[in-house]
């Protein structure tokens, strides 16, 4: 059975928050609504260090959906609507959800967003926020996102960039693009190759061996919710004074 | 199937093809999106190429004519270059497909800045433009027409075309480089050379990387990677900088100094180099001035024709080098003095690098000489002990003596880890004295003979400005010239008419009825360049007569501008990147029909040209005209469809698509660079790789002058030569600098100067109290510079506010809280935004992320602050774009306050 | 009560008109028109939902301890008991329905339902509550609907019978023999609507403010506090001060009291042992009670601890009875209220960070949903505090509703035979 999950390498991480940006663009995100987020750790603003000279320091922190193994979203989701596929991605049927938002609730990593109003609205909103004198896209139909509605194998609609009003949705592990055997769209649009996708059933996959080989975490492990993502320690530094040498000085 | 995980983003990149990959990372779970529409769906490889340069391929995913997302194309040959691109490339959507998107071509109707116009017809608005140039042509000369087009390497197509219209009349071009203050000026000092770097590939290979202000995570983003390999691989990386910054918090290192003090820091480090003779003493003697001979009595160089025992041989020898050559003087430890060949670095010399020696001249004169490496010694021994140097630049409270120990650490560390790599950020340069800072850290990597090897030199990664082989053929109309202005001179007309300027001024061209009419594309001069407000007086007293903006959105500058004609973006033309760093050639291609009226603007400035050619009294270009277009059939073409009515938009972008195509396959192949390189392959393979001359055709620097020891400078394109290697004339990297310009200054060999004191204080002594703050304009990772100002996703991430950076010090002692909206202002301008409070922050500095559009800033322009600056060593020389007087933003003293 | 009566049907109508209106536009606009975002996802809503459920469990308790436990004091109220049951068990099912993004969609829930939702849970007692306080409701009142019918206004009298009264008795004690039976199933539920409820909520591993077995008896408390007071007003409009209530009235007023008594004792012993520890997220949770929602927090103790010493000393005066019954409503609606701020504005996503020595927990801030500000005052989109305050169409919408529902249960109090 493939198992799909995801390793962020935080050492490569170099926060430019593109995974969330592409994911946003791809997965046709209104403004005001993001699907993955990227932070400074510990800090108020993006990019501006923790702590006091010297020690200062930017841990960056992508966070997409954890795809809990024991999701809080799939156990309170009263429709099911929200449910976890064989191959390990917790998904939710735009079709099905009754916008209850008790998976909001029980979700612990902030990753889901609700449709508060028509998404063309939070479009509209957000030109006029940025002070545009016409408040809509200069191609009045234009909407980014990738263009074509996406159901699973048993028709429940997964993605669509029409976004209805009213439901509540979340990163899928670009469930349209796996589904065609392609990487998620921050896996493949992260310049730092901080990402890797990949089958952790499948112990010869990239994603398994470097699991292995390597020390990883998850987020919040103490709530039992067992993330898919996993995430790669950032490494001590040299600091001062410490230099490697090479064979050769 | 065995593919590495690389190769299988790859080939699912392209989404087309995935369906029939069976791999066994992915078990194709069965969907049910109907196959119909999903093969619907387009993918067209284009590169994305705003000023910063990255040149970044992406896959455009079209869906019924629409560009609906941005991914990366990953399919670069080397596959550690893939993914490139960052989240402004991914939505640029928001820019195509914007609000503020141009429609049609505008003209104004109200005054000036008002941002009023009516929408006309090309014609009208081509016709209106062409009979306005002409007017000022007539009255004031061709070259009072100034031409801005910024960064020539993101766009060789339509940038070249623009510039061979320019050619065609002789219209002054301002050229971006010094424009930008992007133009590290120690280059051409030190090496003859507009600019090299390592390609960030190379950074893997080093085992030290110093970066010296460059704020490499985000101002290089998609090469950043490079810096989290090259550490996995062992290397260990410092990072100087009076700021905190994410290349700060991934360093091994952060080491804070004062304001623009880097030169101390560097100096200091070659006094523990040279005291402690950790000096690579063979590549010192080979590639470097450092061994010749400096005469005491006058400061210049002393040249074999003056020394009475050489000169017969000096003068046999001249008439063999070219006339940009000299012949310069060692002292042979076996032979005594001695003249070195400056047209080869193979030595045959044993130079002696220390002591004084005592030479008798033609005149009978003897004069006391040192080599330059005796004086450099003399100068860091005496002023740039660490003690000293510490004095310097160790911020305020913090300890001295620890930093004295840092530096010779430091030093140490630098010296005997090799490859060592420095990165010499274009913040740190654009400083009054930036040349200085330059040639100093230039010291540290030719003592250590940290030069043409892989992972070794030193790197500076502005905007990447250079052409990477000559374009001529293309850029210059039937091989016309364009005349120049230089900006800094255009913005300070109190300079120009200084007595210094008189003094030291020996060729810069400046035209003679001044620039009366501004024509610029691909840049938004009135956000980005409007020093001092000049830009805005100049519009609004008319004495510019005309300001023509193209652009493929309304932007701040076209809000000014008299007539806008709308360009495209690249994804709606075919245009040929190759821009420094990234070593590739690539293609841009259309992934959908230009929106509205918007067209290529190769055909515009055909359009213009041939209108202009109609108005203008030349008979020969009258003739020629039709050679505009690459191939005059082309030109013909549409002409013969205009005369018969068959013409509309679409032909004229399908014409105008084919000409492109064209001027690229006209550029390719003919230099040794680009052999082999055809327009076939760019469109089958993505990205192609320059012929470079390092193995594997790595982007390493001075490998021929290292290993095949022919002199410096190599060559900088489009200038020829003998441009260039008048600035090196010994051959070799040069320290020692004995222009008048340079001895008038104190600066014949590098320096440490502090900031303002030539400038700000110079100018208005009370600053010194009144603006105790630097106003550092860095750059954003929301932006490049004003490009994505209005991206409403780069507008989300910022909390839509622009910010204002400044040390928790600087806040307690102004009242100012955390997201108070503050200003920072001088007594030329002011900028408002909202407090943010950095630790990170040196005290004595402020800091507003440059590019934001003056509507997001209340109506103000962040550069009213800003002054135009000259530096007379500017002076010494010209050549467009690689010797010139550079622009110093961060030169630039403010005061804070809450509102 | 004529007058009066008709002047209060007219307020709750128009009331119940205005919160129509709202609903209405709220289903146009979405759901944007409340205050709540992503990171503050329930509200004034789901409060009063948490709160009728409370009202509600006292009808059938009140109802269910006379045939259970023979508390015959209660007998004279208990159908006005029992109708407030179905009443506010209505009310807190239809206060869920503006808080649902789809409401088109409900019928999903008895077609794809998820056994491992509490809410499913909820709705399903909530209904079968209803359904038996109904019944419960019809059980009591068959005789005397027989005997006078029920009137509806413009139709009439309906469903009465020419009974004699032989048969009335009869019907009577077949009344009093089915209310019996009824009362041990109906009681469990009126346990389980709080239980359930509060499960909702304190299963919720992130949010330490509800987290836990404390939260359901809690919520018990807080029903048997509501409910008897509510049983109490109702009663009094209905039936009056009357002599030969008071010892109902009395020992409603003690069993609310002492409820109250015995939720402040529950809820202070849990402020006590997440204050004695004096950190982590269960102690964090509690300072958003003391620091931030500290009005919130005084209005429900004062109003609690207000009620039950008016209870306690003045149960035997008519306005005694009201005042105390008003002040314990509304201090268990404050309580209600205060079950979502301190569990939303306490970030189940913070990290730990250490930093010269010391750490804080940094909360990751979650996307609001909606870009708000202006050009010239732009506010943020990522959040990890949001200052929730109702909207007006929310508190129209809820204001509203209570018009409606008291409306109801007028009519239903006037239109069946309630009085004896
Ligand atoms: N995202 C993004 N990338 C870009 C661009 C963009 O607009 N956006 N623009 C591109 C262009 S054209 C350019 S020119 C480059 C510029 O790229 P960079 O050279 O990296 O420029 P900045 O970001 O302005 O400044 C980097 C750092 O220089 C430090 N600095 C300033 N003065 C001094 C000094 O005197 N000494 C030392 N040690 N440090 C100093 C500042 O504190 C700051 O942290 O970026 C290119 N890349
Ligand atoms: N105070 C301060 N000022 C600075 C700097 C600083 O650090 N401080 N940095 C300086 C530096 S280093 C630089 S490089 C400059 C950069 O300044 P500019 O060169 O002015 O760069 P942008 O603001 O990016 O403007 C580019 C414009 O070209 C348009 N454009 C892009 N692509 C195309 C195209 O294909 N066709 C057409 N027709 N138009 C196109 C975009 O819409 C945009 O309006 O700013 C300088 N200004
Ligand atoms: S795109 Fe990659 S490097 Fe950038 S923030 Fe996301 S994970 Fe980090
Ligand atoms: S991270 Fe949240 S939304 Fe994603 S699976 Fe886990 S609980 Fe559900
Ligand atoms: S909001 Fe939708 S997905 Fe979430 S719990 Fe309710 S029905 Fe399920
Ligand atoms: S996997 Fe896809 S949906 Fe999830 S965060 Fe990445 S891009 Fe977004
Ligand atoms: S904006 Fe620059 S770095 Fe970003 S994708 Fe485009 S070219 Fe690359
Ligand atoms: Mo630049």
């Amino acid at each position: 059975m493939v198992r799909y999950g995801m390793v962020i390498d935080l050492n490569r991480c170099i926060g430019c928050r593109s995974c969330a940006v592409v994911c946003k663009m791809v997965n046709a995100q209104p403004p005001g609504t993001w699907w993955q987020r990227v932070e400074t750790v510990g800090s108020e603003e993006h990019m501006v260090p923790v702590g006091e000279y010297p020690n200062l320091s930017e841990v960056f922190l992508p966070v997409p959906c954890m795809h809990c193994e024991n999701a809080p979203c799939v156990k309170v989701c009263p429709v099911g609507a929200t449910w976890t596929r064989e191959d390990g991605l917790v998904l939710v049927d735009f079709e099905r959800c009754i916008g209850c938002r008790y998976c909001i609730t029980a979700c612990p990593y902030g990753v889901r967003q609700f449709n508060w109003q028509d998404p063309d609205e939070n479009v509209r909103q957000g030109f006029e926020r940025a002070g545009f004198d016409s408040n809509w896209y200069a191609d009045g139909e234009y909407r980014y996102g990738y263009p074509v509605d996406h159901r699973t194998e048993d028709g429940r609609l997964v993605y669509t960039n029409k976004r209805p009003r009213g439901v509540v949705e979340k990163c899928t592990f670009c469930v349209q693009f796996v589904d065609q055997g392609i990487s998620p769209a921050c896996v493949r649009g992260c310049p730092g190759n901080a990402r890797i996708f990949g089958d952790l059933d499948d112990p010869d996959s990239e994603i398994s061996k470097v699991l292995k080989d390597r020390s990883a975490f998850r987020l919040l492990e103490d709530l039992g919710t067992e993330p898919k993502v996993f995430y790669i320690p950032p490494a001590r530094k040299e600091g001062k004074g410490g230099v490697r040498y090479g064979e050769k000085i | 199937m065995n593919v590495t995980r690389r190769d299988f983003v790859k080939m699912c990149a392209v989404g087309a093809v995935s369906a029939g990959i069976s791999s066994r990372y992915f078990q194709i779970a069965s969907s049910q999106t109907s196959g119909a529409e999903t093969s619907e769906i387009k993918f067209v490889r284009s590169t994305c190429s705003p000023n910063c340069t990255g040149a970044c391929a992406y896959n455009a995913m079209v869906y019924k004519g629409r560009i609906t997302a941005l991914i990366q194309a990953s399919d670069y040959p080397e596959s550690e270059y893939s993914p490139r691109g960052c989240l402004k490339g991914q939505s640029m959507m928001n820019l195509i497909y914007g609000p503020d998107r141009l429609k049609k071509p505008l003209i104004r109707t109200g005054e000036r800045g008002e941002g009023k116009f009516r929408a006309v017809s090309w014609d009208e608005a081509l016709d209106y433009v062409a009979d306005k140039l002409t007017e000022i042509m007539k009255k004031y000369g061709p070259e009072s027409i100034a031409l801005s087009i910024q960064v020539p390497g993101t766009g060789y197509v339509h940038k070249g075309a623009a510039i061979r219209l320019a050619s065609m009349f002789g219209w002054s071009v301002l050229h971006g480089y010094t424009m930008n203050g992007d133009l590290p000026a120690f280059w051409s000092q030190t090496f003859g050379v507009q600019t090299e770097e390592l390609e960030s590939l190379e950074w893997t290979n080093s085992k030290y990387i110093a970066v010296f202000g460059s704020n490499l995570l985000v101002t290089r983003l998609p090469d950043a990677k490079f810096l989290s390999i090259a550490r996995e691989r062992g290397a260990k990386v410092i990072m100087v900088d009076m700021n905190f910054t994410p290349t700060a918090a991934k360093a091994d290192e952060w080491i804070q100094i004062n304001l623009s003090t880097d030169a101390a820091f560097a100096l200091g480090i070659v006094n523990v180099i040279i005291s402690e003779k950790l000096y690579d003493e063979n590549f010192v003697k080979t590639y470097t001035d450092l061994p010749l001979l400096v005469r005491l009595d006058n400061n210049k160089k002393l040249r074999a024709q003056e020394v009475k025992a050489l000169k017969d041989e000096a003068e046999k020898m001249k008439k063999e080098i070219p006339e940009y050559r000299d012949l310069f003087v060692v002292y042979d430890v076996s032979r005594g003095f001695s003249i070195v060949n400056p047209e080869t670095l193979e030595r045959d010399f044993e130079p002696a690098l220390e002591g004084e020696f005592e030479v008798e001249l033609v005149d009978g004169k003897r004069v006391k000489v040192k080599p330059v490496f005796q004086l450099i010694k003399e100068l860091v021994t005496t002023e740039y002990t660490p003690e000293r140097v510490a004095e310097i630049i160790t911020p305020p409270g913090r300890d001295k003596a620890e930093y004295a120990r840092m530096v010779v650490r430091i030093a140490r560390e630098m010296a005997t880890t090799k490859p060592l790599h420095i990165v010499y950020g274009a913040s740190n340069y654009q400083w009054f004295h930036g040349d200085l800072k330059g040639r100093a850290l230039s010291l540290i990597i030719a003592l250590t003979g940290n030069l043409g090897k892989p992972g070794a030199g030193i790197s500076t990664y502005a905007g990447q400005f250079k052409i990477r082989w000559p374009l001529g053929m293309w850029w210059l109309f039937k091989g016309r010239k364009p005349n120049w202005v230089t900006y800094l001179l255009w913005m300070n007309e109190e300079y120009r008419n200084s007595e210094e300027f008189k003094k030291y001024n020996r060729e810069t061209p400046y035209p003679k009825n001044g620039v009366k009419a501004f024509v610029f594309g691909w840049n938004n001069p009135f956000d980005q360049h409007n020093m001092a407000n000049k830009l805005k007086e100049m519009a609004k007293s008319g004495e510019l007569e005309l300001i023509l903006a193209i652009d493929f959105q309304s932007t701040t500058s076209t809000q000014w501008a008299d007539v806008v004609l709308p360009g495209v973006a690249w994804y709606e033309k075919y245009e040929l990147t190759a821009t420094i760093l990234h070593p590739y050639v690539q293609l841009q291609q259309p992934a959908i029909e230009p929106l509205f009226e918007c067209m290529p603007e190769i055909w515009i400035f055909k359009e213009l040209a041939k209108r202009l050619v109609e108005r203008w009294d030349d008979q020969e270009l009258k003739a020629q005209i039709e050679e505009f277009y690459p191939d005059p059939s082309l030109f013909r073409k549409e002409e013969n469809a205009r005369a018969n009515g068959a013409w509309n938009l679409k032909l004229a972008r399908e014409i105008a698509n084919e000409a492109s195509l064209k001027a690229t396959e006209l550029m390719l192949g003919k230099h040794d660079l680009t052999k082999g390189i055809t327009l076939e392959r760019l469109l089958k393979e993505g990205a192609v790789r320059l012929n470079l001359p390092a193995p594997n055709k790595r982007q390493i620097l001075f490998w021929e002058q290292i290993h095949e020891k022919k002199p410096f400078p190599p060559p900088s394109f489009p200038a020829p030569l003998p441009k260039t290697a008048r600035f090196v004339k010994s051959g070799r990297i040069e320290f020692y600098k004995d222009e008048d310009v340079f001895i008038d200054f104190g600066e014949t060999l590098p320096v440490h100067k502090d900031p303002f004191v030539d400038t700000e204080w110079k100018r208005n002594p009370e600053s010194r109290n009144k603006y105790r703050y630097a106003f550092i304009t860095r750059n954003a990772l929301y932006r490049v510079h004003s490009t994505h100002s209005n991206n409403i996703t780069m507008l989300e991430l910022q909390d839509f506010r622009p910010r204002i950076w400044m040390s928790p010090e600087t806040a307690r002692e102004k009242g100012i809280k955390q997201g108070d909206l503050v200003e920072a202002y001088n007594d030329r301008g002011r900028v408002r935004g909202y407090a943010v409070l950095d630790s990170g922050i040196h005290p004595s500095v402020i800091i507003f992320e440059q590019g934001w559009w003056s509507r997001y800033l209340r109506g103000d322009s962040y550069n009213t602050l800003t002054y135009p600056w000259v530096k007379a060593i500017h002076l010494a020389y010209f050549v467009p774009g690689i010797w010139e007087p550079t622009t110093v933003w961060n030169e630039c003293a403010c005061d804070v306050r809450k509102l | 009560m004529g007058r009066k009566y008709d002047i209060a049907m007219v307020i709750f109508g128009l009331l119940g008109l205005l919160g129509i209106a709202a609903f209405i536009y709220q289903l146009q606009k979405g759901l944007i028109v409340t205050n709540m975002r992503n990171p503050f996802s329930w509200g004034l809503y789901i409060s009063m939902w948490a709160f009728y459920v409370g009202t509600a469990a006292g009808g059938l308790v009140v109802s269910s301890a006379i045939n259970i436990f023979g508390v015959k004091q209660l007998k004279p109220i208990a159908p006005v008991a029992s109708l407030s049951a179905f009443i506010f068990a209505i009310s807190a099912m239809l206060m869920a329905l503006p808080d649902i993004g789809r409401p088109d969609r409900l019928l999903n829930l008895f077609q794809y339902p998820n056994p491992s939702s509490l809410i499913l849970w909820d709705f399903v007692v909530l209904s079968v509550y209803a359904i038996l306080s109904a019944v419960y409701t019809y059980v009591q009142l068959q005789p005397r609907i027989a005997e006078r019918g029920i009137s509806i206004p413009l139709i009439g009298t309906v469903m009465k019978k020419e009974v004699t009264a032989a048969q009335l008795e009869e019907l009577r004690r077949v009344s009093e023999r089915r209310a019996k039976l009824l009362a041990p199933v109906a009681l469990p539920f009126a346990i389980l609507i709080h239980t359930v409820t509060a499960w909702v909520l304190a299963t919720q591993f992130s949010r330490p403010w509800w987290y836990g077995g404390l939260l359901a008896p809690t919520f018990i408390a807080a029903a048997l506090t509501a409910g008897p007071a509510v049983v109490i007003l109702a009663s009094l409009a209905i039936y009056g001060f009357k002599e030969d209530l008071k010892p109902t009235y009395r020992l409603l007023a003690k069993v609310s009291a002492f409820s109250a008594a015995v939720l402040l004792f529950m809820y202070y012993n849990d402020f006590l042992v997440r204050q004695w520890w004096g950190n982590g997220r269960e102690y964090d949770a509690l300072m958003l009670v003391l620091k931030d929602n500290l009005h919130i927090h005084a209005i429900e103790v004062s109003f609690l601890l207000a009620g039950i010493i008016v209870l306690a000393k003045k149960y035997d005066t008519f306005s005694g009875l009201v005042t105390g019954s008003l002040l314990l409503n509304i201090g268990i609606l404050a309580h209600r209220y205060i079950l979502f701020p301190p569990a939303y504005n306490l970030i189940p996503f913070r990290v730990p960070v250490v930093m010269a020595g010391e750490s804080f927990e940094w909360e990751y801030p979650i996307a609001l949903g909606e870009v708000r500000g202006t050009l010239l005052d732009p506010q943020p989109i990522f959040v990890s505090y949001w200052n929730y305050v109702p909207s007006a169409v929310e508190v129209a919408i809820t204001v509203g509703f209570f018009g409606l529902i008291t409306f109801a249960f007028l009519a239903l109090m006037k239109a069946l035979p309630v009085r004896e």
